[in-house]
């Protein structure tokens, strides 16, 4: 159980950032909106995925599954920070 | 849902409920107290004090002047100044004073009369009010506030967890309690259901706002760094917070009638103020922030900057848009501490804080009773859980009970007053966890603390009757009910705790037959 609770925190931190900054790209609303959407969403989808998985009886399956959105997420991270997509 | 996914789902509830519990009890015991946080000022300080009419007012600049003369204040820096409010009728500065022997940048806090404008007393000699909102945003711990930060989230991931496994049952089962019908395990299990699911909407909106003060650092660091690319002065002006300065010239410019600029301020604005924040007071570049809250609109704070020198509230100080994030954040906090409302709500907020405590009890409780037989947990572990259950969550009604007697009796000009209070909260809250470790009768351990509680406050209230009630009665009299609410309540506490205390010590009786 300890583990799971360390790699959910880990891992939902990682995530959740990640997906918030490519939200803050790609949602159409005013700096301002964006950075409270941000600002609430973040905890949201950080909470959100340490209970993900606490759902789970092991944790490999679920730690798999959000290692992949995660890369995902970073490479889209890194294209947005080079101008990639615009 | 599967089963599997329901029964792991518990055993994360369980587990982190667990290891939070104590701290989160802490944290919403006194979050629910916080919610008087005016009427507790008021009720430590007024006492001591003598009510003057409202109507023999010194104008704010006199007051301001007799405070400069008493105190070397460094108007370079920027001061605070909390306007009389319905609840309190003093003003409350907090000043930069030249060598102050207290550590760099701190204020000396004041409570003074705006009839003459005399020092009533030091804020931080009247501190249980302020011991208490530090108890709730950081269990005044160094780090605290990271620690209740961590602990929310995991409060929030206990919140979901519990959704998750009461889902297919949030509708059916929303009233379900099986009563005296069937076992004491299934029995706290409906209790903690039942208390969980009312209170979800509410319980849900703590752990987010909780969440958003406590570990914002982390947000603002992320987008600070991956966004701002480090630009402080960009995020903050996005963020709705500008950092206004200005610098000091050392050309002397008389200031504006304080009391015509808020009251033309309030009309024009539509709001009530509430607060001052003077910066280069006297100076040819003044700055005054006011602070206030709309009258009509829900909950919406007005903060704007007048510069002296130019008479106006400038344009560049005072932008003409509302910011979506900081009206936001500044809403959340309302929410949070129940500032949107009445007196009303936070009574309801109140109840519903003091559920959650019970809440959590129970949800203790429920673990004890689920793992009495298992034998793969060591029984040490689960004698400490139960110890700390008790000591822990009963330990802090005598420990808040005893700091609110000392907040009263304790002389005015006693040095480190604030400190003893504080000690001796922790000392009793300290005496209670340690002896809940020795207690082999959980019944008799309840009924003795809230019979101890109930004395202490029977105590208070005694004081009370013999010693300030003209000063409480004359506030009531003119309006200022903080002194008398919080007596009442202390009184109606007491007598509660004594029937709670009795009923625990029959149930032992009982149990020993």
């Amino acid at each position: 159980m300890w583990r799971k609770t360390y790699l959910s925190f880990l891992i939902g931190l990682l995530l959740s950032t990640s997906i918030i900054l490519n939200l803050n790209h790609f949602l159409p609303f005013d700096v301002d909106v964006k950075l409270l959407v941000g600002y609430i969403l973040g905890f949201l989808i950080w909470a959100g995925l340490m209970s993900y998985f606490f759902c789970f009886e092991k944790t490999k399956k679920p730690a798999l599954q959000c290692l992949s959105v995660l890369t995902f997420s970073l490479v889209l991270n890194v294209l947005i920070k080079l101008g990639v997509v615009a | 849902m599967k089963a599997s996914v329901i029964r792991s789902a518990l055993e994360g509830h369980g587990w982190i409920g667990l290891f939070i519990s104590i701290p989160l009890f802490i944290v919403f015991w006194a979050g629910s107290l916080t919610l008087f946080y005016p009427e507790i000022k008021a009720w430590s300080v007024l006492p001591h004090t003598e009510y003057r009419s409202v109507s023999d007012q010194l104008p704010l600049n006199n007051i301001l002047d007799t405070v400069f003369s008493e105190y070397d204040v460094n108007t370079q820096q920027r001061m605070f100044v909390v306007l009389p409010t319905e609840t309190m009728p003093l003003y409350e500065l907090h000043l930069p004073v030249n060598e102050t022997p207290s550590a760099k940048n701190a204020l000396t806090s004041i409570y003074v009369d705006p009839v003459n404008g005399e020092t009533v007393a030091s804020i931080d000699s009247f501190h249980l009010a302020d011991f208490l909102y530090g108890l709730h945003i950081d269990l005044n711990l160094p780090l605290g506030d990271h620690i209740v930060g961590i602990v929310t989230l995991f409060f929030t991931v206990v919140i979901f967890t519990g959704l998750v496994v009461q889902f297919k049952k949030l509708i059916t089962h929303f009233f379900y309690y099986r009563g005296g019908s069937t076992t004491l395990r299934y029995q706290l299990t409906d209790m903690h259901n039942v208390v969980g699911v009312m209170s979800l909407p509410y319980t849900f909106m703590y752990a987010l706002t909780g969440l958003m003060f406590n570990l914002g650092l982390i947000s603002q660091i992320v987008t600070l760094l991956f966004i701002y690319d480090g630009d402080r002065t960009a995020l903050l002006n996005d963020t709705g917070f500008p950092r206004v300065t200005e610098s000091y010239t050392g050309i002397e410019r008389e200031m504006s009638d304080l009391n015509t600029l808020i009251t033309s301020w309030e009309e024009k604005e539509n709001a009530k103020a509430s607060s001052l924040r003077l910066t280069n007071y006297g100076d040819e570049n003044a700055l005054i922030r006011i602070i206030g809250q709309h009258r009509s609109n829900f909950s919406q704070r007005i903060d704007m900057t007048y510069r002296v020198r130019e008479n106006e509230f400038s344009a560049d100080l005072n932008p003409a848009e509302r910011n979506a994030f900081a009206d936001g954040t500044r809403f959340l906090y309302a929410l949070h501490f129940g500032h949107f409302a009445g007196v009303d709500i936070r009574i309801v907020f109140f109840i519903l804080g003091l559920g959650v405590c019970g809440l959590i009890v129970v949800g203790n409780m429920l673990w004890l009773t689920k793992f009495q037989n298992n034998r793969s947990i060591s029984s040490r572990f689960k004698h400490s859980i139960f110890a700390l259950t008790l000591g822990g969550c009963a330990g802090i009604v005598p420990a808040t009970a005893f700091a609110f007697l000392l907040e009263r009796v304790l002389g005015t000009d006693l040095n480190n007053r604030s400190f003893i209070v504080e000690t001796a909260f922790f000392a009793v809250y300290a005496i209670s966890i340690i002896g809940a470790f020795f207690t082999k009768h959980v019944h008799l351990a309840i009924s003795r603390t809230a019979l101890a509680s109930g004395l202490i406050l029977a105590l208070l209230s005694l004081i009370e009757a013999l010693g300030h009630n003209q000063a409480i009665i004359q506030f009531l009299n003119n309006g200022y009910t903080g002194p008398f609410s919080i007596s009442f309540v202390s009184f109606a506490f007491a007598c509660l705790l004594f029937w709670l205390g009795i009923k625990f010590s029959e149930k032992d009786e009982k149990s020993k037959e």
